[in-house]
């Protein structure tokens, strides 16, 4: 105990020191730590500080006289007056020592100081975090409360604040705790550093200390009785001094000395005697004892045994079954006692006695306790000097019975922990790893782990070491830390770190608290807690951090950097009423692909600068991310991500921002004059004051709040939009985090959360091109957050009218388009429009600034029959532009879409015939004159998705009845799906044709069909007149027919006008109608030799049939609702009517194609037979159909031969050429029969010209006459009649010459399509023609 | 683990840079009922556990060989409950049985007896070639075949 001198009552406060520490010690529920006995050594000190001044002789004066009174209180060798110097600027007080004050005051501590506060670390470490076990604690002395209540404090806070403070918690726990391990150690530290040989310490130390450092604090940690609450006490008191602080500056060399006087007159007259008598008086009670406690113990062992086995079970902690008196308690308080001061002999010898004596059952943690003290003292004598061999067992027995009879499994650890180091010193490494397993099965995943892992190292140091069986438990120790799970340490390292202020260190280790991994085994409650520590530490550290202004980044939730968005442009809000394109966030890859090709479909014709881009408006993960976006100022830039909460509970984020980064780009052409204001940086990455937020360049929008639930991921979008062109790079977002809980007095304590920022990491794909890249995990560039941002520039919206959604099949629905320009300033020169579907897309023709009702679907006529224009068949575009640029500048006004104007189009759509989903994508391609490189253009992407169903089939078949005549029935059936009482009106039939003219047959009574009927009409086509007079004239007639039952109604739909003559030109172009290409238009114009021109418009062959229907429906508000649609045939002509087609077709085989005739020779040369065959088999087979014949005679007929001997019927031959070329028929009537067919009796005769050759023109009919003569009555034949197409090559010498024999047959044709090829032939053949009608038969009956 | 519960046996032979020559399984638990399965299952659990604890006994065997005079090394190592048995052969090869129960200890002998003489057998086989992966199919029945008669 100690008391300054200046303190006003000394002997007061010597009297209240010890009396303060009585009451510790009889504080009946007794608190850590344990007193070693009850009257323990006191040892009072008065210290008086020599440096006060010139009066230091009257308070020297008054010191000595309060030590007199000290030591007549408390005895002569219990006291000691201690006079120190304390004060470092008092140079008086130095006058007895002469030496600079430098060279003398050299720190006593410094080689002490050092590992004191590496002990320091982790002794606080074991302090703090878990209860050391101070439970086997017999003696041990707190110095820390009663240093708080002392006199010396008061004086150190008012006078010595640079006095030493080791210097004095040492002198305090010198006196204090004189029994404990740290006395000894620094005394022992302090002799040393003296260089002062201490005779008295020698004798009382018998043994030189034999422990290094290292065995030093395993006893200290360890051990049942030496805790080290005092060292410890003075080291953490050596740490809250600052640590550039010299230890015992102040003391001079004096002062050393007296210092070391003082220690000798402590051990040597107060402590070791005080020991000696204790021992003495241990001694005299146990031999005392010792005879009582046999006598006693004397029936106990013989009946003891039966005893034993109920007690094993019951106690658990009872450590003091056993009279605090007892000969245990006092044989073991002597060799503790013993032990501390070195005399491990008679240490061992007293633990041994008292183990003897001891029985398991009676108190087995006392037992163990005094087991592992046998040991422990058995090892420190050293082998050379212990009396009895060290033995494994006794450490064997003490571990077991810690572990499984009292369940104490950390003293049972702390047990192992020796036994093992002790073993290992040993060499006994195969004990030791005994002893470890034995442990490391235990539930505790960490401290198994722990072991498997010395065990593994244990192995390694076997004499031959056992590899195999060290990564074995490696292993497995690996196994067993992965299952510990170690969060709290984590937890505790970032909060030792925080009040070490170490602030990085603290939040990394608070942020791998919440790493993703960890969750599982984490509860709610514990992350709760974690994360109110995490808020804590963050508002603690706010003010150290906010020097550099930037926002500390949190580690939740975590941001799924794969889901990362970019997209550029705002949600577009309808302006009319519509439907906002809606394409332009959709990423899906094939939609992708789908854009890319219309965009090329659009382009086509342009051309193209180098270095133009399209603007791509989405920039996700899939995309290719190899080039910076483009974005417009003052447009929207959207981020879209997804967050992930991966903790128990739920997170509240507010305030979302976007963190971004914007530079002023450097403009090439401009000269470096540039004002630094363009060059400069700005980022929102910093904390900013309110007023700052209107200059920065980029506005950003704040996402107020967002709900994130447990192990759940929501999405985030967040909206920026850059002021100026420039570079913007969008660095992460920042928000305020905070926990949902129920608990409202917890969230009353964060009521702001915290704020903090997370930054986004974006990589590309993989690469996988080079060998380097395969081999290692490389990723592409990605610079989907860093845009360029140009000048302001138009911006088209596009909004539909309500598009329908199901439609029937050949449905026709119209649809407006607006299209906005929402720029103020710059206008859209061109807007040009691509469709997936362009055949079912057409562009109303009307003028919309006409308000024509919507019900007007069709231009009306009332004509039967009109012709239309060729323009019919133009090809259809598919790009069709809305908005034309005009080339000059009159018209430009009224082209040009103005700022803020909105131009609306009425489009038709008409529904696909095939039944089901069809998607069609818009893309809306627009130009301005502002539009600087790279964007050239921009488009607006739309897609809208019909539901067809099926209603109207419409079929047809073709019949020739000859002579250029078709019968068409023709069916159309109701096929709506589904049982309704829908009626399909049916309109009106159009005839398209060049050539056909259409009439109906059949009688209309009714025009409307229900669900599952249908309609039969039979059409006749006839030969168009009008085709004759005006032959070179490609129109193409338009025959309607009403199939209205009102008769009276003359009013037909126009079918030449729009929509319905669009939509039929998209239907022509689909169905291949123009086939010839160009190609081969252009071969027949070379080799065509004659005048005539190419009639290779085969549409005039050709007929296509419109129908048109309306369905009334009423609707969901009971209106009624007609819905108007179209059917296009184009029937099959079938091969009754033949066209040059075909046989252009021929002329593309391989080889055929013939150019010269003399290129056909060496062709012929090569294989001529086989090539000449073929192409005359198929030539024949087409012309044998181009010319139909017919013959008309009286099929029964009566005649009296008795009369007349000869019958004479005239017999009419027609023949109709349905070819486009001149032909030469060759009639041949023959005698008999050609095929002998055994039915018939006979052949007729035919009498007149037999054989002639007869010129029949294109589409031309002619009546040629015959006559057949019958000879008596019977059943005739008059099939008896070749025809004959006759062909022969023009009159060229070479191909005469060539077949010379057979060019007997002249003709005289121009048969001007086939000539070449038939030239190339080396016969003229002529093609038979087969009859229609197979049977001719006359019946000759005689009356 | 009851007595009836069936008996289960990982047996590995070991070549001289420790590497497998040849392991099998052998057990009579195929045909448990109910209760068995679950042991089947929890086995299944730490199969692969099998090989460590046989690869790190290995340190014991190299220990154990040059300590006894016998081939057969009866028990040389056990780890938590599975107990590891041994027998080397002339040309240092090490047999290693691992099992948690045993039925006989004599019989263990003879089953590595009767394997060793397998072995002997399948090395006059010109066409193997000493300290390779065994992968004689007959060799294999025969190994199962005598774990049938004596172990199991």
């Amino acid at each position: 105990m100690v008391v300054s001198t200046s303190h006003l009552d000394p002997m007061d406060a010597f009297h209240k020191l010890v009396q303060q520490q009585q009451l510790h010690q009889q504080q009946s529920p007794a608190k850590l730590p344990r007193w070693f006995s009850q009257n323990i050594y006191k040892y009072f000190v008065l210290i008086h500080d020599v440096t006060e001044g010139e009066e230091s002789n009257i308070t020297l004066r008054k010191a000595v006289s309060v030590f007199g009174d000290l030591k007549q209180h408390y005895g002569a060798g219990n006291c000691h007056l201690l006079q120190i110097n304390s004060k470092r600027n008092q140079p008086q007080s130095m006058s007895n020592v002469n030496d600079p004050a430098d060279s003398n005051m050299t720190d006593p501590w410094r080689l002490y100081v050092k590992t004191n506060e590496t002990f320091q670390q982790q002794n606080r470490l074991s302090a703090t975090t878990s209860d050391v076990n101070y439970y086997g604690q017999h003696e041990t002395v707190n110095n820390s409360s009663p240093q708080s209540y002392s006199p010396f404090v008061l004086r150190k806070q008012g006078s010595a604040i640079s006095l030493p403070s080791v210097v004095n918690s040492s002198s305090l726990s010198i006196e204090n705790s004189s029994y404990t391990d740290s006395t000894s150690n620094l005394t022992d530290l302090l002799s040393q550093e003296l260089n002062i040989v201490d005779t008295n310490r020698q004798q009382s130390e018998r043994i030189a200390h034999p422990l290094d450092l290292n065995d030093l604090t395993s006893s200290q940690s360890t051990t049942d009785n030496t805790i080290d609450e005092g060292y410890d006490g003075t080291s953490t008191t050596t740490s809250s001094s600052i640590p550039a602080i010299v230890h015992g500056a102040c003391l001079t060399l004096s002062d050393h000395d007296r210092i070391h006087v003082f220690m000798s007159e402590f051990v040597t007259k107060g402590l070791l005697p005080w020991v000696e008598v204790n021992l003495k008086t241990y001694n005299e009670q146990i031999t005392a004892r010792r005879g009582i406690s046999k006598f006693f113990n004397m029936p106990k062992k013989f009946f003891g045994s039966t005893k034993q086995s109920p007690t094993i079970t019951s106690h658990s902690q009872s450590a003091t079954n056993l009279a605090a008196d007892s000969v245990e308690i006092l044989l073991r308080r002597a060799g503790d006692l013993a032990f501390l001061f070195q005399d491990y002999e008679y240490a061992f010898n007293s633990y041994y006695a008292a183990k003897r004596d001891l029985s398991n059952a009676q108190a087995p943690t006392f037992y163990s306790g005094v087991l592992e003290m046998c040991c422990l003292s058995n090892f420190m004598q050293g082998p050379a000097t212990a009396s009895k061999s060290y033995s494994t067992s006794y450490m064997d027995e003490a571990i077991d019975t810690y572990s499984n009879v009292c369940r104490l499994p950390i003293f049972a650890t702390r047990c192992v922990l020796m036994s093992t180091e002790i073993l290992k010193a040993k060499d006994m490494y195969d004990s030791a790893v005994q002893q470890f397993l034995k442990l490391s099965q235990e539930d505790s995943d960490l401290r198994g782990a722990l072991f498997l892992e010395q065990v593994s190292y244990c192995f390694l140091n076997y004499r031959s070491p056992f590899i195999r069986k060290y990564a074995f438990h490696m292993v497995i120790a690996g196994h067993r830390f992965l299952k510990a799970g170690q969060d709290h340490i984590n937890y505790t390292l970032g909060r030792q770190n925080f009040i070490l202020n170490r602030a990085s260190d603290s939040i990394n280790n608070l942020n791998s608290l919440f790493m993703s991994n960890n969750n599982n085994v984490q509860s709610a409650q514990q992350q709760i807690g974690f994360f109110k520590e995490f808020l804590t530490l963050f508002s603690q550290l706010g003010d150290s951090q906010s020097i550099d202004k930037t926002l500390p980044v949190l580690p939740l939730p975590s941001v799924e950097n794969h889901t990362i968005k970019v997209l550029l442009g705002s949600r577009m809000q309808p302006k009319l009423g519509g439907n906002v394109s809606n394409c332009n966030d959709f990423d899906f890859d094939e939609t992708l692909e789908v854009w890319s090709d219309l965009e090329r479909a659009l382009m086509a014709n342009e051309r193209r600068n180098s270095g133009t881009r399209s603007q791509q408006q989405i920039f996700t993960n899939r995309t290719h991310n190899q080039q910076n976006p483009i974005a417009i100022a003052k447009e929207s830039i959207r981020v879209e991500f997804y967050v992930r909460n991966t903790l128990q509970i739920p997170l509240l984020l507010s305030e979302i921002k976007l963190l971004w980064k914007f530079s002023s780009k450097k403009k090439l052409s401009s000269s470096d004059t540039s004002t630094k204001e363009d060059d400069k940086e700005y980022t929102n990455n910093i904390q900013l004051k309110q007023n700052d937020e209107h200059d920065l360049p980029v506005e950003t929008d704040i996402l107020s709040d967002c709900v994130i639930f447990p192990n759940d991921s929501s999405k985030i979008e967040l909206c920026l939009r850059p002021k100026r062109s420039g570079h913007l790079t969008i660095l992460g977002l920042c928000y305020r985090l905070n926990i949902l809980v129920q608990n409202t007095s917890d969230q009353t304590t964060w009521p702001d959360g915290l704020y903090g920022k997370q930054l986004f990491h974006v990589k590309g794909s993989r690469l996988n091109s080079t060998r380097k890249e395969r081999l290692n995990v490389m990723y592409g560039t990605d610079k989907r957050l860093e845009i360029n941002v140009l000048p302001e520039a138009p911006l088209l919206q596009v909004e539909f009218s309500q598009m329908p959604c199901t439609m029937f099949c050949g449905e026709i629905q119209s649809c407006l388009i607006h299209l906005i320009n929402l720029s103020s300033q710059h206008s859209i020169s061109r807007i040009k429009l691509a469709t997936s579907h362009p055949d079912l897309i057409t562009i109303s023709t009307t003028n919309e600034t006409e308000e024509d009702d919507n019900d007007e679907y069709y231009s009306y006529t009332n004509k039967s029959k009109l012709l239309c224009s060729k323009t019919l068949y133009d090809k259809t575009q598919k790009v069709l532009t809305l908005i034309p640029k005009s080339a000059n500048k009159t018209t430009s006004k009224t082209n040009v879409l103005e700022p803020n104007a909105i131009c609306t189009l009425k489009i038709w759509l008409k529904a696909s015939h095939l039944v089901g989903e069809i998607n069609t994508d818009f893309l809306f391609l627009y130009e301005s004159d502002t539009f600087q490189q790279p964007l050239r253009y921009r488009t607006v992407k739309h897609s809208s998705l019909f539901i067809t169903t099926s209603c109207v089939g419409l079929s047809a078949q073709t019949e020739s009845i000859g002579l250029g005549e078709l019968l068409l029935p023709l069916q159309i059936d109701n096929l709506t799906a589904i049982q309704n009482n829908l009626q399909i009106t049916l309109r009106q039939i159009s005839c398209i044709s060049q050539k056909w003219n259409v009439n109906n047959l059949s009688p209309v009574y009714r025009n409307s069909i229900s669900c599952g009927e249908s309609l039969s009409l039979l059409l006749k086509c006839s030969t168009n007149k009008i085709d004759e007079k005006s032959e070179s004239n490609d129109d193409a007639l338009i025959s309607n027919l009403l199939l209205s039952s009102n008769n009276n109604d003359n009013n037909y739909i126009d079918v030449s006008k729009s929509p319905v003559c669009d939509f039929y030109r998209n239907f022509l172009c689909n169905e291949n109608f123009f086939n010839p290409s160009r190609k081969q238009s252009d071969y027949n114009r070379r080799h065509t030799s004659t005048t005539t021109p190419p009639t290779i418009q085969p549409s005039h062959t050709k007929l296509s049939l419109i129908l048109l229907w309306q369905i009334a429906m009423s609707n969901q508000l009971g209106q009624i609702d007609v819905r108007y649609g179209l059917h296009m045939i184009c029937p099959n002509l079938g091969d009754s009517l033949i066209n040059d087609q075909i046989i252009l077709e021929d002329t593309q085989q391989p080889q055929q194609p013939v150019q010269f005739s003399s290129t056909i020779l060496t062709l012929s040369t090569q294989n001529p037979y086989v090539e000449e065959q073929r192409l005359w088999t198929s030539i024949q087979e087409k012309f044998s159909k181009a010319i139909q014949y017919e013959i008309i005679y009286k099929t029964s007929v009566k005649h009296d031969f008795n009369k007349n001997r000869t019958l004479y019927l005239p017999v009419e031959l027609k023949l109709f050429n349905s070819s486009q070329d001149k032909l030469n028929i060759h009639i041949q009537l023959s005698r008999s029969s050609l095929e002998l067919d055994p039915l018939l009796s006979s052949c007729c005769l035919w009498c007149g010209i037999t054989d002639q050759i007869i010129e029949i023109n294109a589409s031309q009919t002619l009546n040629v006459q015959l006559k057949a003569c019958f000879f008596k009555p019977g059943f005739y034949y008059l099939g008896n009649l070749t025809l004959s197409i006759v062909v022969s090559e023009t009159k060229s010498d070479t191909i005469t010459t060539l077949s010379p024999h057979k060019s007997q047959q002249l003709s005289i044709t121009n048969f001007s399509s086939i000539l070449p090829i038939l030239s190339s032939l080396s016969a003229i053949k002529s093609i038979p023609i087969k009859s229609n009608i197979e049977n001719y038969f006359v019946d000759i009956s005689a009356c | 683990m009851s007595q009836n519960s069936g008996y289960y046996y990982y047996f590995v032979i070991v070549g001289h840079a420790d590497n497998v020559l040849y392991e099998t399984e052998l057990s009579n638990q195929s045909r448990g009922g109910d209760g068995q399965t679950a042991v089947v299952a929890s086995r299944d659990d730490t199969r692969h556990l099998n090989q460590f604890i046989a690869h790190s006994a290995l340190d014991m065997v190299d220990e154990f060989m040059w300590k006894n005079t016998s081939t057969y090394l009866k028990q040389v190592d056990k780890f938590n409950e599975w107990s590891v048995s041994a027998y080397v052969t002339a040309g240092g090869l090490r047999f290693l049985i691992l099992y948690e129960q045993l039925k006989n200890d004599e019989a263990l002998r003879l089953f590595f007896q009767e394997i060793y003489e397998t072995y002997v057998k399948l090395l006059l086989n010109p066409f193997y070639v000493p300290d390779t992966q065994i992968k004689s199919v007959p060799f294999d029945k025969k190994v199962q075949a005598i774990g049938l008669r004596h172990l199991l």
